[in-house]
């Protein structure tokens, strides 16, 4: 009870500071999210695209159904082919609309109950030889029966690399703005002891433990640190809802992930950088004035 | 029982504050610490309390060495003492309460027990009316004895006061002496310095003499006695 109360003296003493340490450790936190909000839907995105050694092949709807088994075949004995996998399209549509959720319902809004989709084969080049990848997709193009294909390899390998400027990017971000962060956080809570500088002379001359002198303190910067997350998961959310998720759906057909479902990652990652850099940063920030 | 064995103290800039003090207070004692301004007196106390160590010799207080003691062991042993500064140390922006009540909290007593001992004490100095007061609106002899009832509260078995009659009119002074005395009545050891020759007159104490940092006198009775 003292030590909040102490805390909060302090806070209001000092809260022109405080609220740049909050403002500073918001920002920090709100770049962060966004690259790991980027990150995740860039991964999403590729999922959906399936898996990198994938080729799709769409089977022409003239082709009878007796002739799938051994074109199935045909295709499994191309060299490098792992497996070929036969999916219906009702099964297509049946995944589709599990993927994408309400979004699919626009798909009915334009095909009404037909099923747009192809039958199609699900062909896994083998890992080992991804370099004979393009030759494979391309005999398989070749065939009479294969309306087209998709190999979403270029697609994809662009995203990979994406993807990985980004997590790389977003590491040393982090790091960065990890060190911003603390710094300015242990900056506040030094001024603060110096703006009481003469209080905690006086403590220690009464027998007052260097712990409880920083206490206040470090419950101080905990406080900066979880204020600076719970504001910049609100601001988070607002960005990502009314701002981000409508812009996308206005430009692209991508669809983007649901914000509840990131949102106990960036929780974790805005609590989680609150704790610490408040904890940190007012922990190994405050000795000077407790030497006497 | 404190022990001052051969204590040399020079501050960092130099000045040679003690040159070889050797003396020894037993516990229950009210000793009188006497010399003329520079002599060394507030060196003693900081050397008592662990603000400053000895660059010579051995200090004791109690079963602490100040010289050797480990720095996580210096709040234990400031809470085995009061000290009331020359310069008082209260908080200005606390009241008097609060300036009172926080070396209460500093050693961690609980609300209840602050609530009911810090009136009490007020009452012993003649200060429980100015309990909502701020330091500065206090007259110098008010603070004294805020900084004295901050010393007492979690009743030490030691006093220490550094010029405690300093800033105050006779009358107050001879008040504050007689509230040290009764307190090392009731078994509290008492240091008191200062340079006021009539007070230690008057109270029949022993008295350990300082000047330009040596022991020139340690005998019981007045200051002048010795000198005649
Ligand atoms: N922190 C310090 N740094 C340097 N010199 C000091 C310090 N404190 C005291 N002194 C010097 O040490 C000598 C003794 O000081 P002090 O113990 O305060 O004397 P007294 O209390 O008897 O007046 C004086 O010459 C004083 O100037
Ligand atoms: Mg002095």
């Amino acid at each position: 009870m003292y030590f909040l109360q102490s805390a909060f003296k302090s806070i209001r003493k000092n809260y022109l500071m405080t609220f740049a340490s909050v403002f500073v450790l918001m920002a920090c936190m709100l770049i962060i999210g966004s690259a790991y909000l980027c990150s995740a839907n860039i991964a999403a995105f590729m999922d959906s695209l399936g898996e990198k050694n994938e080729i799709v092949a769409y089977v022409d709807d003239a082709v009878e159904e007796s002739r799938l088994a051994s074109l199935q075949e045909e295709i499994e004995s191309i060299d490098y082919v792992e497996s070929v996998e036969y999916v219906t399209k009702d099964e297509a549509l049946a995944e589709y609309q599990q993927q994408f959720e309400e979004d699919a319902s626009y798909l009915s809004w334009f095909y009404g109950d037909e099923n747009p989709l192809r039958n199609e084969f699900r062909i896994q080049v083998s890992e080992k030889n991804l370099e004979e990848f393009e030759s494979v997709s391309a005999k398989i193009a070749a065939m009479e029966e294969i309306a087209n294909i998709s190999d979403s390899q270029e697609v994809v390998n662009m995203l990979i690399s994406l993807k990985k400027v980004m997590d790389i990017l977003g590491f040393w971000i982090m790091i960065i703005l990890a060190l911003v962060s603390w710094f300015i956080v242990s900056n506040t809570i030094k001024l603060a002891m110096y703006n009481r500088r003469h209080e905690i002379n006086i403590m220690k001359y009464v027998g007052a433990t260097n712990a409880f002198i920083r206490t206040p303190f470090i419950l101080e910067g905990i406080m900066i640190g979880l204020c600076a997350a719970v504001v910049s998961f609100a601001v988070q959310w607002i960005i990502y809802v009314y701002l981000l998720q409508p812009l996308v759906a206005d430009l692209s057909f991508i669809t983007t992930v649901p914000f509840a479902r990131l949102s106990p990652m960036i929780m974790l990652y805005f609590g989680g950088i609150g704790l610490l850099v408040g904890l940190v940063g007012s922990a190994f920030s405050i000795n000077k004035y407790l030497k006497v | 029982m404190i022990l001052f064995d051969d204590v040399y103290k020079s501050y960092p800039n130099g000045t040679n504050a003690l040159n070889g003090v050797s003396f020894k207070i037993e516990d229950g004692e009210f000793v009188f610490v006497i010399g003329p301004s520079g002599a060394g007196k507030s060196t003693v106390i900081k050397l008592l309390m662990h603000e400053e160590v000895p660059t010579g010799g051995t200090v004791r207080v109690g079963d602490f060495d100040i010289k050797k003691m480990r720095n996580s062991k210096v709040p234990m042993l400031r809470r085995s003492m009061g000290v009331v500064f020359q310069d008082f140390r209260l908080i200005d922006n606390l009241t008097v309460f609060d300036n009172v009540a926080f070396a209460m909290r500093a050693v961690g007593c609980s609300p209840r027990t602050i609530r009911r001992r810090v009136p009490y004490v007020l009452g012993v100095v003649g200060l429980g009316h100015k309990a909502k007061n701020f330091p500065p609106e206090l007259s110098g002899g008010e603070q004294q004895r805020v900084a004295l009832a901050r010393a007492l509260v979690n009743n030490p078995h030691l006093i220490i006061a550094d010029e405690p009659t300093g800033n105050v009119d006779p009358e107050m002074a001879r008040e504050i002496m007689e509230l040290l005395n009764q307190i090392n009545q009731n078994g509290t050891t008492v240091i008191v310095v200062t340079h006021d020759n009539t007070l230690v007159n008057e109270f029949n104490k022993r008295v350990i003499h300082i000047e330009k940092g040596r022991l020139v006198g340690d005998q019981v009775g007045g200051y002048y006695a010795e000198e005649e």
